[in-house]
């Protein structure tokens, strides 16, 4: 954290000095003008929650845009899920599944993007466990021998996920 | 974003953890296994009131895990590739331990159902110097006076420095006016190769599998990637009024095309098609809207069309096409997808 000597800077100023020319930024990112309202409005709040009381930056443009781009990151990767998802259900359509509708769609991409929150926070194999066991239906002796681990290994990665599960998704 | 507030979020996680491990266990397939786990569970319920909660809300994580494999059997590959291409951009930099032979699948399928396009950006793309989103159009004045008009969902690195200035075109297609600096090389390198200006104005397109270059005004050089020895390595001379391909291995054959209605075509956004199979159309249709059309390839590739199609209002160019070509099918079933087949189709 860039704590420095730097003069205490009030969220206003800082706003004031360089919300446009991180929207700027973003917009070039971004291509959207819309789109990089809203990431940079988001990055603020993010300053101000991570950065209680006097705000010391001796960078402030380089801190706003390295939040900026986990935002940016963030992002991304709801889009990349929704787009993939999109893909994948056309192709089921195609071949004759039924469609399901734009809110069951919605909320499927909401759910996804916390599913990927709880997987990112899980080793390679736990997260190969977790989704053969509770999205393939896979028993976890089935689990433990396509992964070569011990049924309490599996049984410790398939905890792990349920407790980020509870952590992370919506009740 | 956030959660209601849930007594189980203030359960303390030694508890919460302890819960999990009990619901995995109690969901053991073994009956042994799983009748000594029940009777040990019972002793833990009985140690603190709150465990009992506890196990509660991991019964309704479980519940709502459940939701997510659906009732067909269409249902886990929709979410097992989204989950990937999430995680995947999560992490641009950090390899995931993904299956190659499943991505590739994945790629094929979806190429053959014409959403090649869809399968997200890749982490290039994502954090790209200067990106449109799909449907844009968006002209961008360079350090050195250079003009790069960016086409639909592209994406591309701008380097300059004193001795050179190069674009890195990952995805989508540009257009660009090369200003005048005898002492500084343009080059604009693309997934198939690159191509190096000597002179000003041209579009470049990257496609799934070659880069297309249109000349509008003078010459460039264009080489292949990785070209075969002792030919192109020095690179061809492309000219005005020339279109090539760039493969990633060889450069294919010229065709002649009039720099002006190229010029037209990207100012006022209009696809003029000559005679190319309709899914080659649909395709370049797909790369400007937000809701793929979905089509088999096969089908499709026999019928060749002519058309001057509205790439700023694709809807309307499915309806001239729909119009032109009396066998097509375009259906809605629901908002986010439009399917179009030939009427014979099952």
């Amino acid at each position: 954290m860039p704590l420095s000597d730097a003069r205490p800077q009030s969220i206003e100023s800082l706003y004031v000095s360089h919300h446009s020319w991180l929207q700027g930024w973003l917009r070039r990112r971004l291509g959207c003008r819309e789109q990089a309202a809203d990431v940079a409005h988001d990055t603020f709040l993010r300053l101000i929650g991570s950065l209680p009381g006097d705000i010391r930056l001796d960078e402030p443009r380089a801190y706003l845009t390295t939040t900026a781009r986990r935002l940016l990151i963030d992002r991304a990767r709801r889009e990349q899920i929704e787009a993939t998802y999109l893909a994948e259900l056309a192709v089921a359509v195609q071949a004759g599944a039924q469609a399901p509708s734009s809110e069951d769609v919605y909320a499927a991409v909401q759910v996804l993007a916390q599913l990927c929150d709880v997987l990112d926070g899980l080793p390679a194999r736990g997260q190969e466990a977790f989704l053969l066991h509770y999205l393939d239906g896979h028993t976890q002796a089935e689990v433990a021998q396509a992964l070569g681990l011990s049924v309490r290994m599996v049984q410790k990665h398939l905890a792990q996920g349920l407790l980020r599960c509870q952590r992370i998704m919506d009740t | 974003m956030a959660a209601r507030p849930d007594a189980s979020a203030t359960l303390p996680d030694d508890i919460a953890a302890d819960a999990a491990l009990w619901a995995v266990r109690l969901d053991s397939e073994d009956p042994v296994e799983r009748a000594s786990a029940e009777a040990a569970f019972q002793v833990w319920l009985r140690e603190d009131p709150r465990h009992a909660e506890a196990a509660q809300a991991m019964r309704g994580v479980i519940g709502r895990l459940a939701l997510l494999r659906g009732d067909h059997e269409h249902s886990t590959r929709p979410v097992r590739a989204a989950v990937a291409a999430g995680l995947r951009a999560r992490a641009p930099l950090r390899r995931t331990g993904s299956k190659t032979a499943g991505a590739l699948l994945a790629v094929l399928l979806l190429a053959g159902a014409g959403l090649w396009a869809w399968q997200g950006p890749s982490p290039r793309v994502l954090m790209a110097d200067l990106r449109t989103p799909r449907g844009a159009w968006e002209p961008h004045r360079l350090a050195d006076g250079s003009t790069v008009t960016l086409g639909s969902a592209t994406a591309l690195d701008v380097q300059m420095d004193a001795q050179s200035r190069e674009l890195v075109l990952y995805a989508g297609s540009i257009l660009v006016d090369v200003a005048h600096d005898p002492l500084r090389p343009f080059r604009v390198r693309t997934p198939h190769g690159s191509i190096r200006a000597l002179g000003t104005r041209f579009v470049v397109e990257v496609g799934p599998e070659a880069t297309e270059l249109s000349m509008l005004s003078s010459r460039v050089r264009a080489r292949p990637l990785q070209p075969e020895p002792g030919g192109g390595e020095a690179g061809t001379v492309v000219s005005a009024g020339e279109r090539i391909r760039i493969g990633a291995r060889q450069l294919g054959a010229r065709e002649p095309i009039d720099p002006r209605s190229v010029t037209d075509a990207w100012t006022s956004r209009l696809l003029v098609v000559r005679d190319e199979p309709l899914s080659t159309v649909l395709d370049r249709l797909n790369h400007h809207r937000t809701v793929p059309i979905v089509f088999t390839r096969d089908a499709l590739q026999s019928i060749r069309v002519a058309a001057v199609l509205p790439l700023d209002d694709t809807d309307r160019a499915l309806a001239l096409l729909a119009h032109s070509v009396p066998a097509l099918r375009v259906r809605r079933p629901v908002p986010y997808l439009v399917l179009v087949d030939t009427k014979a189709s099952p």
